[in-house]
């Protein structure tokens, strides 16, 4: 494999000062990219995803933010390097796709404006010339790669001219136009429609294989983990509650949560939805004691609400942090 | 009145409903708005007929633009229709909400789909309520107050919510006070614009579970609009399947679903991104990437408007609008049907 990198986090927390104290809201945390591999997060609202991956690319502001554990690529940790070495890594190695193709557009400028200038850019760090014509030819040659059926009145096009989906692949295109090792995309379809995120979701999974690039994808779709990674990782309330090869965990979820979570799912075969998790999310200010999820779980037990369990690992790279696991009790 | 019109259902008798009788009725709606800079009318509903009989969950499923949202605010009046009409229990609304009598209004009430935009949010969750109980019910003070306290536990709340704003609430329980505002009313019928489009799957299942309890409980009909087509398998008895503001296809759920005979319904059921087995022995097999022919969208009264994405695509479907095929329960509007299917009489034609 020609990108043989490995992005690895280790026992990572993020905790946010604020008004109303700290908040952990990303709890020992570990996950692990493997070269060519395409790692989903799964989680609702609120469990810590999004920061994770903000952690991940240095987007958290310093100020208000504190990360423990490590970020480590190729065995590094990103987070002892300075901040411009750092950044240089992760511009070098990582890019990222937003949810909002729209918004994450500049609306005054042309596709093409915009694709030349992170081109241009992408350039200057890396001290190389290349002329205007030699950055149409490439920006054309970007917007093919996403199949995007003519290049030449895509870069012409402002993006509230182009519909939703045409504007997710020229993000894709751009998340591309650097050669990253990983591509970072948070809910990268959720804006979409059914139709057009399938086509995306092909696009996508078919540019990480083909180019043997990674990919971690952050997405509150159970349907689209499964359909589109190798690996899962289930969050609740900041922790990684369960992680499995796609097909295992949907196979046969154990964490009380995702069997919860998964039950929630509607059906194509109308089959009768469960009634919801009880309770909601708890207050990230006043965390529950033990496992987080101790208090919406039908199988709690006294050790959950003293002690935060460990992973256990259940099957072959299926871990899940549950005390109904430990083989020892 | 016996009148030959496309309504769906008044032809088309599902096993559940046969005796029951019309609730709602949409006939041949057309809700055609001024684009800014052109001169072109875009045809956001373009003659729409729908029955919803009572008691029944009437599912509207569609892609954004597909014109779901655009009847939901016909129907309720928030828009007065191009031409077509809207009839309650037979009888026609008047066009736009303003000419219609206050119980007209209360008999149909709407949940949007933001919760946080549809609350004032300078109200308190009473006030809310209020409002609606005075109009419709001519309720105030302690009986207000009595009935409000009511209304939030019919939704599963506590009435201490009744003091606060809804910025104290979360997305779910916003939610809930909508339905619990839409009901305050004493309505027949909820039209459900995307209920449960912003709240994570946990939370929904939770607001399915209620409106379903609801229903029973009250006697309620739902007109339920959506995107998320699983979740109109789960709930609805009926479908109704829109894209560029026609019906493509309509029938009871289960038909539908068994054997979706419009290449867009087959398409939409074959892009869900399914968790099971069982449901992907459900999906058809199509190649997502629908080649793109290349050929621009055809004009409503040319040919069909879902040609340049059809991978079942024929000649005469650029050049003539297909028109509505009954085969079994189902109508669908698709020339493949033309050998098999039933030709409907269309309204207005």
């Amino acid at each position: 494999m020609k990108n043989a990198h490995t992005l690895r986090l280790h026992d990572l927390s993020v905790t946010f000062k604020g008004f109303e104290g700290t908040a952990r809201v990303v709890d020992h945390a570990s996950l692990t990219v493997n070269a060519g591999e395409l790692v989903g997060v799964v989680g609702e609202t609120g469990c810590g995803k999004s920061v994770l991956m903000r952690a991940v690319l240095d987007l958290l502001p310093a100020r208000t933010t504190r990360i423990d554990g490590a970020v480590e690529f190729d065995g590094a940790d990103l987070r002892r390097l300075s901040r411009r070495a750092r950044r240089a890594v992760i511009l070098a190695q990582f890019n990222m796709v937003f949810q909002d193709p729209v918004g994450s557009l500049n609306p005054f400028f042309t596709i093409g404006q915009q694709v030349r200038e992170v081109l241009a850019q992408a350039n200057r760090r890396l001290g190389r010339h290349e002329g205007g014509a030699a950055l149409d030819q490439r920006a054309r040659a970007l917007l093919a790669r996403v199949q995007l059926d003519d290049p030449d009145r895509v870069l012409r096009a402002y993006p509230f001219q182009l519909s939703g989906g045409m504007n997710q692949r020229v993000s894709i295109a751009l998340a591309l136009s650097t050669e990253p090792w990983l591509i970072v995309a948070d809910e990268p379809t959720t804006a979409l429609d059914v139709t057009v995120q399938a086509e995306i979701l092909t696009l996508f999974s078919r540019l990480v294989r083909e180019e043997e690039r990674s990919a971690l994808l952050i997405t509150h779709s159970m349907g689209v983990v499964r359909t589109t990674a190798d690996r899962v990782l289930v969050m609740y309330a900041g922790v990684v509650v369960e992680e499995a090869p796609a097909a295992d965990l949907f196979a046969a979820p154990r964490h009380p949560y995702t069997v919860g979570l998964l039950d929630c799912v509607p059906r194509l075969t109308g089959q009768e939805m469960a009634k919801g998790i009880p309770g909601t999310l708890p207050n990230y200010t006043a965390a529950p004691s033990g496992c987080r999820f101790h208090p919406r779980c039908p199988h709690a037990m006294p050790i959950c609400v003293q002690e935060r369990p460990p992973d256990f690992t259940v099957g072959a790279g299926h871990r899940v942090a549950c005390w109904l696991y430990d083989g020892t009790r | 009145m016996a009148r030959a019109e496309p309504a769906l259902g008044a032809r088309t008798p599902s096993i559940d409903a046969v005796a029951a009788p019309a609730l709602l009725e949409v006939r041949a709606l057309r809700q055609y708005f001024k684009s800014a800079g052109s001169r072109e009318l875009k045809r956001a509903v373009d003659g729409v007929s729908l029955t919803l009989r009572r008691g029944e969950i009437l599912g509207v499923v569609g892609e954004s633009g597909s014109g779901k949202s655009t009847i939901a605010r016909s129907v309720v009046g928030l828009y007065r229709p191009t031409s077509g009409e809207v009839l309650l229990d037979g009888r026609p609304l008047p066009a736009g909400s303003r000419r219609r009598s206050r119980e007209q209004k209360r008999r149909l009430q709407m949940v949007f789909q933001n919760p946080a935009s549809a609350l004032n949010p300078r109200r308190t969750i009473g006030q809310a309520l209020a409002l609606p109980l005075r109009i419709h019910r001519g309720l105030r003070g302690q009986a207000a107050r009595r009935e409000i306290e009511r209304l939030l536990g019919l939704v599963e709340l506590p009435g201490e919510f009744a003091g606060r704003h809804p910025a104290a609430l979360s997305g779910g329980q916003r939610q809930r006070v909508a339905i619990a505002r839409a009901l305050a009313a004493g309505p027949d019928l909820l039209i459900l614009d995307e209920p449960t489009s912003a709240l994570d799957v946990s939370v929904q299942a939770k607001m399915i579970d209620l409106l379903l309890a609801l229903k029973t409980q009250l006697g309620l009909s739902y007109l339920f609009i959506t995107h998320d087509i699983s979740l109109v398998r789960t709930i609805a008895d009926r479908v109704v399947v829109l894209y560029q503001g026609r019906v493509r296809e309509a029938g009871p759920i289960a038909e539908v679903f068994q054997e979706p005979r419009h290449p867009y319904t087959r398409l939409l059921i074959s892009a869900v991104p399914v968790i099971t087995p069982e449901e992907e022995a459900l999906q058809p097999r199509i190649p997502i990437d629908v080649p793109g022919n290349g050929r621009a969208t055809p004009e409503p009264d040319v040919g069909c408007a879902f040609a340049p994405r059809c991978p079942s695509v024929m000649e005469r479907c650029w050049v003539r609008p297909p028109p509505l095929f009954r085969m079994g329960n189902v109508e669908t509007r698709c020339f493949l049907a033309e050998e098999t299917g039933t030709r409907l009489p269309e309204e207005g034609e």
